[in-house]
């Protein structure tokens, strides 16, 4: 089968669509060595000035047709494919866009992303420009897709139940595709309670929850024997302005500590070190980092709401965002049960290993068989 | 007292939305309070000329400045700098006019020997950037940048948009009046059976988040199985994003729901109104919010979103759902279809409301505020703006050519432009 894949994303800087697009694209180039993979630089309407940091792949089964191209020559291509005057170079069967873009596709099959439909269901966690942008792509896939891909049950969920009614969109072939952690697996579970701090991840947004966490973790400093830090990575964000001010006036009295962008195998010796991971956000829509620290064995107290609880299933901690209060108990607890520590440990890494881009990719591979 | 009004930016049929309802009526309040003590010149554009005829009375003079050569704003400024700039400004030099009036918040002419008042409708190219294309947001900025230093008085239609000129332009309060637009009294009453559907009227500027309406109204169909659901009528000026508008309703199966009856006559308009069973309002930015008080006027209840002015003039009167979230809209929908006694509570509510608003003392305010502007002597401030306003039109229209020069080329899309725009 000849498979297109849209890794418009992987151009700029690398975290959520793009940084999925790349997995998928490596993993499928090594797991089906009998197919064609083209990539797709250059992606309906997302043009990049520069493809130079893109995903590239070297291998007999990929092509990579717009690599290299300027944003002129993909634009003059794309409206040719558009018009109905060409096809897409290397004449795919299916083109899975993950970026949001449902360009048309000429006679092949458009098999669309929907990593979350949060634009609709909490518009005050997303920026008008992305909101407008979302909205335009997810609208065309209504029109054009002939199959979509979830990265959820949540996810699937929450799609039909804002489109309930177009028949064509309900028949239209889905599938949830789990993601997987960016780094491997640690070899064995903790054997004890570690002595490192809490940590918690992500921008500074209001979807992620931090002014509780913040709450929290003073009401935690004030009862705990152990004293641990909190730990926080994660740039500025959107709306962060009063967590921003908190979190200056804790780091100046030693009980935080702040980074900013971390590299993957930084964030991977955090997880390592830290005592366990706090995730109290308000809508996750996968929660890669809830996989990501069971990876390494790290104990997790996370809310229970979007998908987060399908990610985490019993090896999780969950709290389930009442208050600060409950977040700071649950903290005191884990740090307190032993028993239960070692069980999270144990059994999220074992979690963990059901997890990987290649199984993902086969996944993927076999229902693309079904939407042709 | 002589005031020159600048109507050359008003277009045929309903392309320019509530401003060119608030500048007619405004005009015409403005005769029958001040009378004979009032004379008109009008500027305007050849294809809107004729529709200045009602307005004119015998001492009322019209001139034709403007010929529109095409469309955008490129062809209309370059037309009206050549050509009709120096003329309009002879015609108000020789009729010894006292104050010029832009009711179309853009300042084509040199407004430097005379008080000038601009009515600003909104700042939506600041607050909703993303609403608009690249060319039309520069385009406002570049008026606004105009208009501020020059004009001697802004009349705003909300405390709103007074507050947003405030923050966003630093202008002096005592410059800003505000004049609210409560003109549902130009639309007749009909009695009318009441028919079952909600009814939106708005351009399909994307600010009126017809999208979510249009997702809200599939979700409030499918919980209807089983007895029958209100229709949805839009109007509006059918252009390029109405006919996207179309393809979505066909998309999600709704187009025997839906009519898009385009850009409608006043007597149509009124019409709707009185056999319509909800006003559903679903936009994100407003400077007022003139279909509120229309609804209000014709006994209908309103569901809308707490955003920009919609609060301020809908008050207590109004169903309130949060507008970008389709799910919330779909049960405010079905709320209001489903619940009779709402209804008429919410309607009871808004002729309550309606009763604060009085047309004819916000023509009265803006008439005393001709008075005091034709009393205001202008500081001699002609070159120092000139200069300012010469770099600033230089600037958008180097700009703006080498985007159109780009666009011809090829058809560059939003993203790119975003990012060039950066770089430019």
């Amino acid at each position: 089968m000849r498979i297109g894949l849209d890794v418009a994303q992987t151009c700029s800087e690398r975290h959520g669509c793009g940084w999925v697009a790349d997995r998928v694209a490596t993993a499928m180039s090594r797991v089906c060595p009998g197919d064609e993979v083209i990539l797709y630089h250059q992606f309906g309407d997302w043009l990049n000035w520069s493809t130079s940091q893109g995903t590239a792949i070297g291998r007999a089964n990929v092509l990579a047709p717009f690599m290299g191209s300027s944003w002129v020559d993909a634009r003059i291509a794309w409206k040719r494919i558009e018009a109905g005057r060409s096809n897409l170079p290397g004449e795919p069967e299916v083109v899975h866009s993950f970026s949001f873009q449902a360009p048309i596709v000429g006679n092949a099959r458009l098999v669309y992303t929907v990593y979350d439909l949060s634009l609709w269901t909490h518009p005050e966690f997303i920026t008008e420009s992305d909101r407008l942008s979302c909205q335009r792509g997810m609208l065309n896939a209504i029109h054009s897709a002939s199959a979509l891909v979830f990265i959820s049950e949540n996810s699937r969920r929450d799609f039909f139940a804002i489109f309930p009614r177009p028949e064509r969109v309900r028949k239209l072939p889905t599938t949830v595709i789990p993601l997987a952690a960016r780094f491997p697996c640690v070899l064995a579970a903790r054997a004890s309670l570690n002595s490192g701090s809490w940590l918690s991840i992500g921008a500074m947004d209001p979807r992620k929850n931090f002014a509780v966490l913040l709450d929290a973790y003073e009401i935690y400093r004030a009862r705990s024997k152990r004293n641990r830090k909190l730990y926080l990575a994660g740039g500025r964000g959107w709306k962060s302005e009063a967590t921003w001010n908190r979190i200056k006036e804790l780091r100046r009295s030693g009980a935080i500590q702040h980074r900013g962008y971390i590299s993957d195998s930084e964030l991977q010796r955090l997880y390592e070190e830290a005592f366990a991971f706090v995730f109290p956000g308000h809508y996750e829509e996968f929660g890669l980092p809830v996989l990501e620290s069971m990876s390494q064995a790290c104990p997790i107290i996370s809310s229970r709401n979007s998908s987060l609880p399908e990610v985490g299933a019993e090896a999780v901690c969950y709290w389930d965002g009442e208050s600060a209060g409950t977040l700071a108990e649950a903290m005191l607890r884990l740090e307190e049960d032993e028993e239960m520590y070692l069980r999270l440990s144990r059994e999220g890494l074992q979690r963990a290993r059901s997890f990987s881009w290649e199984k993902t990719a086969l996944e993927l591979r076999q229902f693309y068989d079904q939407v042709i | 007292m002589k005031i020159a009004v600048d109507l050359t930016p008003m277009r045929q049929g309903g392309e320019n939305g509530g401003v060119k309802l608030a500048t007619m009526e405004f005009l015409k309040g403005l005769q029958a309070c001040m009378e004979d003590e009032l004379q008109f010149l009008f500027f305007t554009a050849d294809d809107t000329h004729e529709e200045v005829a009602p307005l004119l009375r015998e001492r009322d003079l019209a001139f034709c400045v403007l010929r529109r050569v095409g469309r955008g704003n490129i062809s209309q400024a370059i037309e009206l700098a050549t050509r009709s700039k120096l003329l309009a400004r002879s015609v108000l030099q020789k009729h010894g006019v006292e104050v010029f009036y832009c009711p179309f918040g853009t300042l084509f002419f040199g407004s430097d020997e005379f008080p000038t008042v601009v009515m600003v409708v909104d700042t939506l190219h600041r607050d909703f950037p993303f609403s608009l294309p690249v060319q039309t947001r520069e385009w406002r900025e570049l008026q606004f940048r105009k208009l501020i230093g020059s004009a001697d008085f802004f009349q705003v239609i909300s405390e709103f948009t007074a507050q947003r000129l405030k923050s966003l332009y630093n202008v002096p309060p005592e410059q800003v009046f505000i004049t609210r637009l409560p003109i549902h009294g130009r639309l007749n009453t009909l009695s009318c059976e009441r028919e079952p559907f909600f009814f939106y009227p708005a351009n399909f500027w994307v600010h009126k988040n017809h999208e979510i309406l249009l997702i809200a109204y599939q979700i409030y169909l499918a919980k209807c199985a089983g007895h029958r659901p209100w229709e949805l009528v839009l109007t509006g000026h059918l252009d390029e994003r109405a006919r996207f508008l179309q393809q979505v309703a066909a998309d999600l199966d709704i187009t025997a729901h839906v009519k898009f009856l385009g850009h409608v006559a006043e007597t149509e308009l009124a019409k709707l109104y009185s056999t319509a069973s909800s006003l559903v309002f679903p936009s994100l930015h407003e400077g007022f919010g003139i279909p509120i008080v229309e609804a209000m006027s014709f006994g209908l209840p309103i569901i809308c979103g707490a955003e920009t002015s919609i609060p301020e003039i809908a008050g207590n009167a109004a169903f309130y759902a949060d507008m970008r979230n389709p799910q919330e809209l779909a049960d405010a929908l079905y709320r209001i279809a489903g619940n009779e006694v709402l209804r008429s509570e919410l309607v009871a509510l808004g002729k309550e409301r309606l009763k604060t608003f009085d047309f004819s003392t916000e023509v009265k305010r803006l008439a005393d505020q001709f008075i005091a502007a034709a009393r205001t002597r202008r500081a001699f401030r002609r070159r120092r703006v000139y200069l300012k306003d010469l770099n600033l039109i230089a600037v958008y229209y180097a700009r703006a050519l080498a985007r159109k020069a780009l666009n011809a080329a090829v058809d560059v899309p939003m993203r790119i432009e975003q990012l060039s725009n950066m770089l430019l």
